[in-house]
């Protein structure tokens, strides 16, 4: 079963990896060669010994040592070709596979990320190819050659003498027993060291991500406890590789000797008796040191095709997680920004609704808010609208089109969505904005950010909009991250804004200031304002309220003030009384 | 001789186990030995044995043969325990160096690093340098001696085979510096390039979101691919490198080869050396190679070693030697009274966030603070929390410079929760008894429950116990905020100061919170920045920022 499954990735594997296939062809050539010219060495110095050099025929010996230095470069041009084509095709099927890895992310939905961990999903990316590539490709091709070598070595020995090859041999059991026995146990312990640096890793990027939090609350000793218990962990695996590695090469170190020792031994005996002449006894205690690396390099493959399996079955894991987004459908061009929610029930995980019934209509160029609670629903909304997760039940309309009819990439682009988390990619704050649309010139970001009142914030920067954000935006603070996204948003030129939360950390004057270049610029665009400061309510067409799933209250905020309701509480909680006065004067 | 400074500094941290890395040294000279002579026993088993025709001659160097080889072994073994050993303590107390270095560094320090680079320092370059100390040394003292030996014996058999020899070991050992000199900086830049796709790759996934909301795919993909192109490039250059210099010490070994058994061919026909001589003298140009090619590597590496132990020494010299100066003082009976006197701060980048400012609070008073983004808010806190040192002018807690006061005592006393907490991979029991470990459950419950946290954390199934996933990624923006007030709550301490702490709350939470906090901040000195106004019913004064100033102060008259 195991067996099977394991033949089906190899397969799988190469069936992907066999598209270079006049590399591969060298490389195979090139390994056949460079075993065979390894082994005519040691046969041509037996007949030199015992043809040319006892019998003293002192002219025959430069063509003979020609011949030899021949078989020398060619080991030699075998073995430069090996190594850099082996190289350079694993290097292409490597690069093909961490595209590949890195497109499938980008396609992937938002409920593949929820249990996968950044550092695991790069792990693979990263160190799992690479793996593959080291032991996969240069480990099945370099066995490949062992595997010629080993038989290639006992052909000729077999040619030379049978006897004393079968003697010679008797070293190769041990040999094999030995490194089956320690193979394992190698791997495993190497692979505990990568695991504790793993882990030092992490400890001191999580201490370095919380420092301020750590420093704080005055937590240096106890994260440094922690890296020291780490880094001690380390000693133990290190000491413990030492050892395997301690006994194992000096074990397949003497297991060598004994084969040399027998063949002194036994071929010693053989020739004194005049069985074997000393050219062939020579010949073999050539090869018999030869066989440690091809023996050991075939046990060795064995052993890291399982690491091998093991990572290139995590790499298909990723490639294969149908947790895809499909990006066919309707091309939409421009959208008139009606948006219908027709009885839509969401859940994220099976039987636990978050969103229930949702029935709402968004007539084009209109302006609307939700408010309620955290919690309750609201981000929800917006990433059905943003079709990163499509309803359980129900349909969401465009225009009057099924959502699920349009392309959800040309969907996107007709939005402008502002999340709860602003993320900013390291790189100036003009790269920032300008890669929500690449066509658009340094001149329009700078137009639209003085439109929303962002540009003066930008320009007291030290390098205006060639700022750097830092990683993750870490040199800016937090409400000119927002004001910054809130810019990168609108130079989409949309039809349809989406802010959630968008200016939670902006002071109400610059909000005020904003929120009034926003309202002109949303003129004929269909406006979803999430907010939790409800002053904004004043300014929109239509108040939603959720609570728990559920639209409770809809209307514009008078009726809502009126009504005296959850919203009029929520409101006055916020505002205060006095607020009422200039609504009820306005309306 | 800079270099060799480093050098001493490094073995200096080898410490009690200087002893058994010497010990390991000495016992690696004896296997390079006990590894040279086993050609000259096979040769004497051939030369004295098989062609002379005395048989118990070959059996017994035969068994000597053994017997080395069991030696060598042993020797091997315990070489290479006792050099690993020594030099993983001594790397580790570097380690531990470096970590508690990094942790005193000011926040400037982490301003200006990428977490990536400190992570590589920590577990990269320690990894080179154990390598270093334990295999490359090794290796090293192995290589000289057995070549030392190997030539010795060779030159006892025949001077011109031997000069044929000692000039071919110069020729592969120049060719193997080089190679490994060669081939070095680009494995750094390729190191360094993978970094550079993992950040690529980290950026793409915690950025996901905004990514497919801006529908720019297409565009990331691309830069993805260019640097996974150049990551080839680096790659495929190395690769030549490797194939024709790594190759080329075969090509030379080969000719000598070739040369050595001509002329020992002829020396065999002259009777001036032995079949067994000339066995022994190809044996040993094979099992040279490997030395040679150690040489050349360990020769390539001691800069580069040496260079990351000197990023490592730069990361504990840069860090002050203590988060105190030498005359701190400890609060006993901490007041709460800050003052801000014509404080200046100015970033790395050169931005000049405050420019004198000047503030008092008295003990128990209540400060909220507001202003536009960038008015250098956060700026307060942090200075105050002492992330930061002033430029210019003093800022004094019960008349006391911050900067002098011990670090674990000003903990203590003042609490600062951050505008965007950190969040631990561990419970949420952990996360708020984090400055606390042994306060009772019944101290979080209640710490939560003014938080406002505790009713969600009940409603999980897991209760305090959820581990809430890398940087809480399991909560949302508001539970992550209340966490962070809730770690500092359970403190009680003089001093509070929260950092936006309600941005993410709705109105209803956010007004019980208030509620609750008027009861909490009652004798407590508070500074809070929030853009809610409703928060200015917690504040005895409301202070407004624009520009690094205040630009404006009011009293609240209740
Ligand atoms: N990715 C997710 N997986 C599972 N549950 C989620 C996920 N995102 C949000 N939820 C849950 O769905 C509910 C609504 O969340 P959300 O729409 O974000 O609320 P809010 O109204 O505060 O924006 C919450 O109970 C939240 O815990
Ligand atoms: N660590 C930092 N390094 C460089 N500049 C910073 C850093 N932190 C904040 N800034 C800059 O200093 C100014 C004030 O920041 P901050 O005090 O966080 O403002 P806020 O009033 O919004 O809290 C901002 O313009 C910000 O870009
Ligand atoms: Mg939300
Ligand atoms: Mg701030």
């Amino acid at each position: 079963m195991a067996d099977k499954s394991s033949l089906a990735l190899v397969k799988r594997f190469l069936r992907e990896a066999i598209a270079e296939r006049k590399i591969l062809a060298i490389v195979v050539v090139s390994i056949i060669g460079s075993a065979l010219a390894t082994l005519f060495a040691p046969y041509i110095l037996s007949i030199a010994i015992d043809e040319y050099i006892i019998p003293g025929k002192y002219h025959e010996l430069i063509p003979i040592a020609l011949l030899y230095l021949l078989a020398l470069l060619a080991q030699w041009l075998f073995a430069t070709l090996q190594t850099f084509y082996t190289e350079v095709f694993g290097q292409k099927v490597l690069k093909n596979l961490r595209a590949k890895l890195h497109r499938k992310i980008l396609d992937s939905n938002l409920n593949f990320f929820k249990d996968k961990s950044t550092g695991d999903l790069v792990s693979r990316i990263i160190n799992d190819t690479n793996v593959v590539n080291d032991v996969l490709l240069s480990g099945l091709l370099g066995g490949l050659g062992s595997i010629i070598s080993l038989s290639g070595i006992v052909v000729a020995m077999l040619f030379l003498d049978v006897k004393l090859t079968l003697v010679t041999l008797s070293s190769v059991p041990i040999m094999v027993l030995i490194a089956l026995y320690f193979g394992g146990r190698m791997r495993r312990a190497y692979r505990d060291t990568r695991q504790k640096i793993a882990r030092i890793s992490s400890v001191v990027e999580e201490s370095v991500a919380g420092i301020e939090t750590i420093k704080a609350f005055n937590k240096e000793k106890h994260v440094e406890k922690e890296f020291s218990a780490a880094s001690k962990d380390t000693i133990k695996a290190y000491l413990r590789v030492a050892i395997y590695m301690g006994i194992f090469w000096p074990l397949m170190n003497i297991a060598s000797l004994l084969s040399v020792i027998v063949v002194i031994g036994y071929g010693g005996y053989q020739a004194y008796m005049g069985a074997v002449s000393i050219g062939i006894v020579v010949a073999f205690i050539q090869y018999a040191q030869r066989f440690r690396g091809p023996i050991n390099n075939v046990v060795s493959m064995y052993d890291s095709l399982q690491s091998a399996l093991a990572a290139l079955e995590r790499i298909y894991d990723v490639l294969d997680d149908r947790g895809v987004e499909e990006y066919k459908g309707l091309n939409v061009d421009r959208l008139q920004g009606r948006i219908e929610f027709q009885d839509v029930w969401f859940e994220y995980e099976k039987g636990r609704a978050v969103l229930r019934g949702i029935n709402l209509f968004i007539s084009p160029g209109s302006k609307i808010a939700i408010v309620g609670k955290t919690g309750a629903g609201k981000t929800t909304m917006a990433n059905l609208i943003m079709r990163f997760y499509d309803p359980t039940r129900g349909k969401l309309l465009y225009d009057g089109i099924d959502g699920r009819e349009i392309n959800r990439r040309s969907l996107r682009r007709r939005i402008g969505y502002v999340p709860q988390e602003t993320y900013l990619f390291p790189g100036t704050i003009m790269e920032n904005i300008r890669i929500a649309n690449p066509e658009a010139s340094e001149r329009d970001v700078v137009e639209v950010c003085k439109k929303l009142g962002v540009h003066e914030f930008i320009m007291k920067l030290p390098k205006g909009y060639e700022t750097s954000a830092g990683e993750t935006g870490k040199l800016l603070s937090v409400g000119e991250r927002q004001l910054i996204s809130l810019a990168r948003a609108m130079l989409k030129d949309p039809d349809i804004v989406i802010l959630d939360e968008a200016l939670s950390s902006v002071d109400p004057k610059t909000e005020r200031m904003v929120q009034d270049a926003m309202l002109k610029l949303m003129e004929g665009r269909t406006s979803i304002i999430i907010a939790h400061r409800l002053s904004i309510t004043r300014f929109v067409n239509k108040v939603i309220v959720v609570d728990n799933g559920e639209i409770v209250e809809e209307g514009p905020i008078e009726n809502l003030l009126l009504k005296g309701g959850y919203f009029y509480r929520l409101y006055t909680s916020q505002m205060g009384e006095s607020s009422l006065i200039d609504i009820s004067g306005r309306g | 001789m800079a270099s060799l400074k480093q050098l001493v500094r490094l073995l200096r941290y080898l410490r009690s186990h200087a002893l058994h890395f010497l010990l390991g040294l000495g016992i690696v000279v004896l296997m390079a030995y006990t590894s040279g002579v086993i050609p000259v026993l096979i040769k004497n088993a051939i030369d004295e044995g098989i062609i002379s025709g005395k048989y118990h001659q070959a059996i017994y160097y035969a068994l000597l043969i053994l017997l080395v080889g069991v030696l060598n072994g042993i020797f091997s073994f315990s070489g290479r325990y006792l050099l690993i050993k020594s030099s993983q303590y001594a790397v580790y107390h570097l380690r531990m160096d470096a970590f508690k270095a990094i942790q005193r560094q000011e926040m400037v320090f982490f301003d200006k690093t990428f977490s990536g680079q400190l992570i590589s320092r920590i577990t990269n370059d320690t990894e080179r340098i154990t390598r270093f100390l334990s295999f490359r040394i090794r290796m090293f003292v192995y290589s000289i001696f057995l070549i030392v030996v190997s030539l010795y014996y060779m030159l006892s058999m025949n001077l011109l085979l031997t000069g044929v020899a000692f000039f071919t070991i110069g020729i592969v050992v120049t060719l193997n510096t080089t190679y490994a000199m060669k081939v070095r900086p680009i494995y750094d830049r390729i190191r360094q390039q993978t970094g550079v796709i993992a950040s690529f790759a980290t950026g793409t996934i915690a950025g996901i979101k905004t990514i497919k909301s801006l529908s720019v795919e297409k565009n990331v993909h691309g830069n993805f691919s260019k640097e996974n192109n150049e990551l080839y490039t680096l790659n495929v250059s190395a690769t030549k490198i490797t194939a024709i210099y790594g190759n080329a010490p075969f090509l030379i070994l080969g000719i000598a080869m070739s040369a050595m058994f001509y002329y020992g061919g002829i020396a065999i026909i002259r009777d001036v050396l032995t079949v067994g001589e000339l066995v022994a003298f190809l044996t040993y140009m094979l099992t040279m190679t490997w030395p040679l090619r150690a040489l050349g590597f360990t020769i390539g590496d001691i800069q580069r070693s040496l260079a990351a132990a000197s990023r490592l020494f730069e990361v504990i010299d840069s860090s002050p030697h203590s988060v105190d100066v030498p005359d701190a003082i400890e609060l006993k009976n901490p007041k709460g009274k800050v003052e801000f006197r014509d404080v200046w701060l100015t970033y790395h980048t050169g931005k000049t966030v405050l420019k004198g400012l000047n503030l008092k609070i008295d003990p128990g008073e209540r400060i909220l603070i507001t202003g536009p983004p960038g008015s250098g808010k956060s700026s307060i806190l942090k200075i105050l929390a002492r992330f930061y040192a002033p430029e210019k002018g003093e800022v004094l807690l019960d008349g006391v410079d911050v900067r002098k006061i011990k670090s674990a005592n000003l903990r203590s006393i003042v609490a600062y929760v951050p505008q965007e907490p950190f969040i631990f991979n561990r419970s949420i029991r952990e996360n708020i008894a984090l400055a606390k470990p042994d306060a009772t459950m019944e101290e979080i419950i209640e710490a939560a429950r003014r938080a406002k946290i505790h009713e969600f954390i009940s409603s999980l199934p897991e209760g305090y116990d959820t581990v809430v996933g890398e940087k809480g990624v399991t909560l949302s923006g508001g539970e992550r905020q209340r966490i962070g007030l809730a770690r500092a709550l359970l403190l009680n301490p003089r001093v509070l100061l929260l950092d936006d702490p309600v941005s993410n709350l709705d109105a209803q939470t956010e007004r019980k919170l208030v509620e609750d906090l008027q009861h909490i901040l009652r004798n407590k000195t508070a500074i809070i920045v929030s853009q809610r106004l409703s928060l200015a019913k917690l504040a005895d004064r409301v202070i407004h920022m624009e520009d690094g100033k205040i630009v404006e102060e009011k009293k609240n008259s209740y």
